[in-house]
């Protein structure tokens, strides 16, 4: 027989569990990582809500949006990678063709004004809409896909559940689509531990960090590891690309080559690195920073001085970069292929 | 999980009922009293309707196949003594292929203004946007996928010169500076609560330099020139 205090404590947890369920089901923004600016993305016009982050999920684990269902945006942007694409500088799509940019890793986009190495995409919502249709990625367009998966039952559950409507437009494809994306927040690296009074960097890791601070925060500034400019870092321009970068969207010449200054959380997962993927290490990277710059009129000037590392300083500086990795966003479940969800 | 069905045929018929009659409410107010600004829009003087199998005459030795014409208009405003008021913010998809959507109605009372002004195309606030339905829905064809930002303006087809054979396509597009392609037009009303505006494709094809090329598919100096081009061959019929 049950006892009376028994029941009360069941009560109670009931309870307490009712009102959390009802607090997650009130959160519709991101919660902010201490010390970081407020998002750009407005929570208000697509608020955030479980069931849609769900279809977002699967949405991106799913190849029936492109053109003979063969592949999805994690073929070139995996998890255990921080959703870059491991060991291929150019991004790999439909029917074996490549493409001409390295694919890039995926993470705390509600803090991105644009997106691409060349800002090409001025909204989160807008950017499936480039790889579904690049012929060279998913060769696809947003009509097919639209018709694809009104056809699909387990879809059009999906959002009748999410949106009390099983009919699946575009506005609703590409909100639940940024809802997954803006749930990709790393926020958990060493280096956030420090800065949060949890852990301490070792001798090297603090000599590295200020050899950062004083060669290198320019451009990837804290806490998100970049200044969302555009910048020419003076890579010799590849021959067989020809890549003018930001130019080929704002025609100004004073952007030509010049590509967006990318984060540098999760960078240890991210290889190759730079736009084309030219380079596969670290200690490759810093070699550029420090004797490879190819000087040209639109040359970043935070280089144009040069940078000056001895062979310590530089494993220093490395060391302090693997304390920007986050395996609990790398490892985090609710961010890989959703198999129990699968209907 | 079961899906709610989609119609029930009882409640279709219920519904369809109310629509119609509703529709036919509508339709007697209307007669009643003018409270609405409508302003058609036409192309090649009064066609109505992009019809893809006939060719629309140009001059003796040119003629023009249409398969596509479609086009933004936002911001329409309404200036009385020297006052100007934006009376709709909605941003409208004319396309010449579907007949409903070649008529702008606006549910605003007309109180005798003398002109009119709009914009051909989105603003750069209306680029910025996140996903939306309706005439902003990138299933309408009018939006880059490659690079974020409307089409303004499509217009595609051939021209048959003698005997040659020539595609064009005009996707005029780019929202910022210095490549701005959003073009405002004004013209004077004659106080009555109905405006036809005409666009002139004659004088469009004629004024275009071909040899460039007629096909722009991007932002750029080139889709500035083509935008300003095409707005000045709007003009007003006057009832």
């Amino acid at each position: 027989m049950l006892s009376y205090s028994t029941a009360i404590k069941t009560a109670t947890v009931l309870l307490i569990g009712t009102w959390l369920l009802s607090m997650q089901k009130h959160q519709t923004a991101l919660s902010i990582p201490k010390q970081w600016p407020e998002p750009i993305y407005n929570f208000k016009d697509n608020p955030i809500d479980p069931l849609k982050i769900a279809i977002g999920r699967q949405l991106f684990y799913d190849p029936i949006l492109s053109a003979n269902n063969s592949i999805s945006c994690e073929s070139c942007h995996s998890p255990f990678t921080a959703f870059a694409h491991t060991d291929h500088p150019l991004s790999h799509g439909i029917g074996d063709s490549i493409g001409n940019r390295n694919a890039p890793a995926i993470m705390n986009l509600a803090w991105q004004k644009s997106f691409m190495w060349d800002g090409a995409i001025n909204h989160l919502d807008k950017l499936p809409l480039a790889p579904i249709s690049h012929p060279s990625e998913m060769g696809s367009n947003i009509e097919t896909v639209l018709v694809k998966l009104n056809q699909s039952h387990k879809y059009r559950t999906l959002f009748y559940e999410a949106y009390g409507d099983s009919l699946i437009n575009s506005e609703r494809l590409l909100k639940s689509m940024s809802q997954f994306l803006l749930t990709l927040v790393s926020d958990n690296s060493k280096y956030d531990q420090v800065k949060n009074d949890k852990a301490v960097f070792t001798d090297q890791e603090a000599r590295g960090y200020q050899l950062f601070k004083s060669n290198c925060s320019s451009c990837h500034q804290e806490p998100l590891f970049t200044n969302s400019q555009f910048e020419n870092n003076g890579l010799a321009v590849s021959k067989s690309l020809n890549d003018l970068g930001r130019y080929q969207i704002s025609q100004r010449s004073e952007d030509s080559f010049k590509f967006k200054v990318p984060t540098l959380r999760n960078i240890e997962y991210t290889s190759p690195y730079m736009h084309d993927g030219r380079m596969t290490s670290l200690t490759e990277v810093l070699k550029h920073y420090t004797s490879g710059i190819h000087y040209s009129s639109t040359l970043s000037p935070n280089l144009k001085n040069g940078i000056v590392l001895s062979s310590t300083e530089k494993t220093d500086i490395i060391t302090f970069l693997l304390t920007l990795s986050d395996p609990q966003f790398i490892f985090n479940p609710s961010y890989q292929y959703p198999k129990s969800s699968s209907k | 999980m079961i899906l709610k069905p989609l119609h029930n045929s009882r409640f279709f018929a219920l519904k369809m009922l109310l629509f119609i009659s509703l529709t036919l409410i509508q339709q007697t107010l209307k007669g009643l009293n003018a409270d609405s600004i409508k302003v058609h829009f036409s192309f090649l003087n009064s066609q109505h309707i992009l019809n893809t199998d006939s060719s629309y005459t140009l001059s003796s030795n040119k003629k023009l196949l249409l398969s596509k014409f479609k086009f933004y208009v936002s911001n329409i405003q309404l200036d009385q003594e020297g006052h100007s008021s934006t009376v709709d913010r909605a941003i409208y998809l004319i396309d010449f292929s579907k007949p409903e959507a070649n008529v702008i109605t606006m549910n605003k009372e007309f109180s005798g203004s003398e002109t009119i002004s709009f914009d051909i195309g989105i603003d750069s606030i209306g680029n910025s946007y996140g996903a939306k339905s309706g005439s902003l829905d990138p299933v309408n064809g009018m939006y880059w996928t490659w690079q974020s930002g409307f089409i303004n303006a499509k217009i595609e087809g051939s021209m048959a010169h003698d005997s040659s054979l020539q595609n064009f396509q005009y996707h005029i597009g780019g929202y910022s500076y210095p490549n701005n392609t959003l073009q405002h037009c004004q013209f004077p009303l004659a106080k009555t609560a109905e405006a036809t505006i005409n666009i002139d494709l004659i004088e469009f094809f004629n004024t275009i330099d071909a040899s460039a090329g007629m096909q722009l598919m991007s932002p750029g100096p080139k889709a500035v020139q083509v935008s300003k081009l095409f707005s000045k061959c709007f003009h007003i019929q006057q009832p």
